[in-house]
């Protein structure tokens, strides 16, 4: 896509401005290639989501290119059922066990590795960010092998299912942590307060936390971004012994298909919230702060 | 005051829990698995294993698997290259910014709902399909979403913006003295890409590739949503395998997931080979 232009000539020229490596008409014929990019781009993912929230307002969308009538009736239906308010919430309470345990885990361990065993830091980022490639099926198979017989049974749980979530928390939970006791200096921070008579976990709870709260907050986020009506784990793990809104919605999809478009919608706002959320607290910084594994 | 942190058993104990966490639910059912899939839990045998590349349907859905997440990963990261090229390279921060922002939030997307967004738009009696019918176009007459084809159109979805997210670094990486520097050599915009821009990236898009590879072999809940046990990719089949009340095979669904999960093992440590030369690049 990038057209051939040519820039010779310019041997001895002093500082060039930033930016811009040429002028004139391939420039712009350059950026046009680009914006017809961005625009493919953003249909491919913005029509299938408005598709969605259309669907989930309109009635009698057979023959036309939009939909002849709209009506809220589908959304009340949904919001009405009586499984919603029990799946939606056991979703959000595993999405906040899964935050909380992620968090302690990772938390003061980065932090001790940060402060006293930068050495170490290597092997738990390798143990951290694995998860990522990790099938969850895969996981949820060898968790049910480990856990469904004595002495250990947890299948079928709430308990497994955040154990599991917090699995595959780690890599985005490890990342925006990491970030951000790197952004602060955590060992110089620790030291100038162990200079001034602090106790060893005393800094941790009153210098460190405060100042690594945008990364707590990010890794929050993140976690309920990836779990909230997450499907796999769930439907393998617990099931109907404690449902969840993504196996919920799933098993709706064939009797009520406008009210499970609705749910979605209602899942990926909570979902693109939370994401957006993120953003308009690190975008600011770096993308790194953001990033995925 | 560092050393008396160090020698002190506080350091052990901080890194005791997440230690403990990762051998007992990453370490252990993993293992467990493995000897799953062996048979090794009642009597040690080697037919599941086999059987996952001797039996028709295995064998099938095992090269389905590969073969769809290789088409999805190489049009993802081209296009996700592409596009990530033109986010570093445009002059207009605000659209870049939003851009950004929009493949952050997709590339976390996924799942059955994602599926159910794809139904409505190109499924059958779609938005998108019947608008196309109603300008003359029928799009069923040469596609159809539920199918591999259709499969790959939703994997795309994810992986694009992944792709994104993956290589802004690196383009961010690329130097603008070393365009200078080819430039007052006498080299074109073209000299350039061939001998710099494109050897310095190769490694990152290749690494992305792999991950992306990797992300739509794992991919479980959009083939189902969209396909139901219609689809024979090896993560359906395991869930066939483990949850079905026609075939009940635990064993062998351990022996697929096994053999999934070597697929990804070799397909991260590739990724960490690639990686391992764009890094030097990365750091100044």
């Amino acid at each position: 896509m990038t057209p051939v232009a040519s820039r010779s000539g310019t041997l001895g020229l002093p500082d060039l401005p930033p930016a811009p490596t040429e002028r004139g008409a391939p420039r712009a014929r350059r950026e046009i290639a680009f914006y017809v990019l961005f625009l493919l781009f953003a249909l491919y993912v913005l029509v299938p989501l408005s598709g969605m929230l259309l669907f989930s307002f309109s009635d009698g969308w057979i023959k036309t290119i939009l939909p002849t009538h709209y009506t809220l009736s589908y959304w009340a239906s949904a919001l009405h059922q009586p499984l919603f308010i029990p799946t939606f919430t056991r979703s959000l309470i595993a999405s906040i066990g899964t935050i909380a345990l992620s968090l302690a885990l990772l938390t003061p361990t980065l932090f001790v590795l940060h402060v006293s065993m930068p050495r170490a830091r290597p092997f738990v980022e390798f143990l951290s960010l694995t998860p990522f490639a990790l099938p969850t099926v895969v996981l949820a198979l060898s968790l049910i092998r480990a856990y469904s017989v004595p002495p250990l049974v947890l299948t079928g749980t709430p308990w497994l299912l955040i154990l599991s979530y917090t699995v595959i928390s780690l890599p985005f939970v490890y990342r925006s942590i990491d970030n951000s006791l790197r952004a602060i200096d955590t060992r110089g921070l620790y030291e100038a307060a162990q200079t001034l008579g602090a106790s060893r976990w005393n800094p941790f709870w009153k210098i460190i936390l405060p100042n690594i709260r945008r990364g707590i907050a990010a890794a929050s986020l993140l976690v309920l971004s990836t779990t909230f009506g997450e499907y796999t784990l769930s439907a393998f793990l617990v099931g109907d012994a404690w449902k969840t809104s993504g196996v919920w919605v799933y098993t709706f999809w064939d009797s009520h298909p406008h009210e499970t478009l609705a749910l979605g919608a209602l899942s990926f706002v909570v979902t693109w919230g939370a994401s957006l959320v993120i953003l308009a607290i690190f975008g600011r910084r770096s993308d790194s702060e953001v990033g995925r594994a | 005051m560092i050393s008396r942190l160090r020698s002190n058993l506080g350091v052990g104990l901080a890194l005791a829990p997440f230690i403990v966490f990762i051998v007992l639910f990453e370490a252990i059912p993993i293992v467990v698995l493995l000897l799953g899939s062996i048979g090794w839990l009642e009597h040690p045998t080697l037919k599941y294993l086999t059987a996952v590349f001797a039996h028709p349907v295995y064998r099938k859905s095992v090269t389905n698997t590969l073969l769809v997440s290789a088409i999805s990963a190489v049009i993802g990261a081209l296009a996700g290259t592409a596009i990530g090229y033109a986010l570093t390279a445009t002059r207009h921060d605000r659209l870049r910014g939003a851009l950004v922002a929009l493949a952050n939030v997709t590339a976390n997307s996924g799942g059955i709902t994602l599926a159910f967004a794809f139904i409505t738009v190109i499924g059958v009696t779609g938005g998108l399909t019947i608008a196309l019918k109603v300008i003359g176009i029928d799009l069923y007459s040469f596609f159809t979403l539920y199918s591999f084809t259709g499969l790959i159109v939703v994997y795309i979805y994810f992986q694009v913006p992944l792709m994104i997210v993956l290589t802004l670094p690196a383009f961010a990486a690329l130097r603008l003295e070393w365009r200078e520097a080819s430039t007052s050599l006498g080299g074109t915009t073209v000299d350039f890409w061939r001998r710099v821009g494109i050897p310095i990236l190769a490694p990152a898009i290749v690494a992305g590739a792999v991950l992306l590879f990797a992300s739509g072999m794992g991919a479980f809940a959009t083939a189902l949503a969209l396909m139901g046990g219609q689809a024979n990719v090896m993560t359906t089949q395991v869930s066939v395998l483990r949850q079905g009340e026609v075939i009940f095979d635990p064993s062998q669904a351990d022996a697929l997931a096994t053999v999934l999960l070597v697929f990804v093992a070799l397909a991260v440590v590739a990724y960490h080979l690639i990686q391992g030369r764009t890094l030097r690049w990365l750091k100044r």
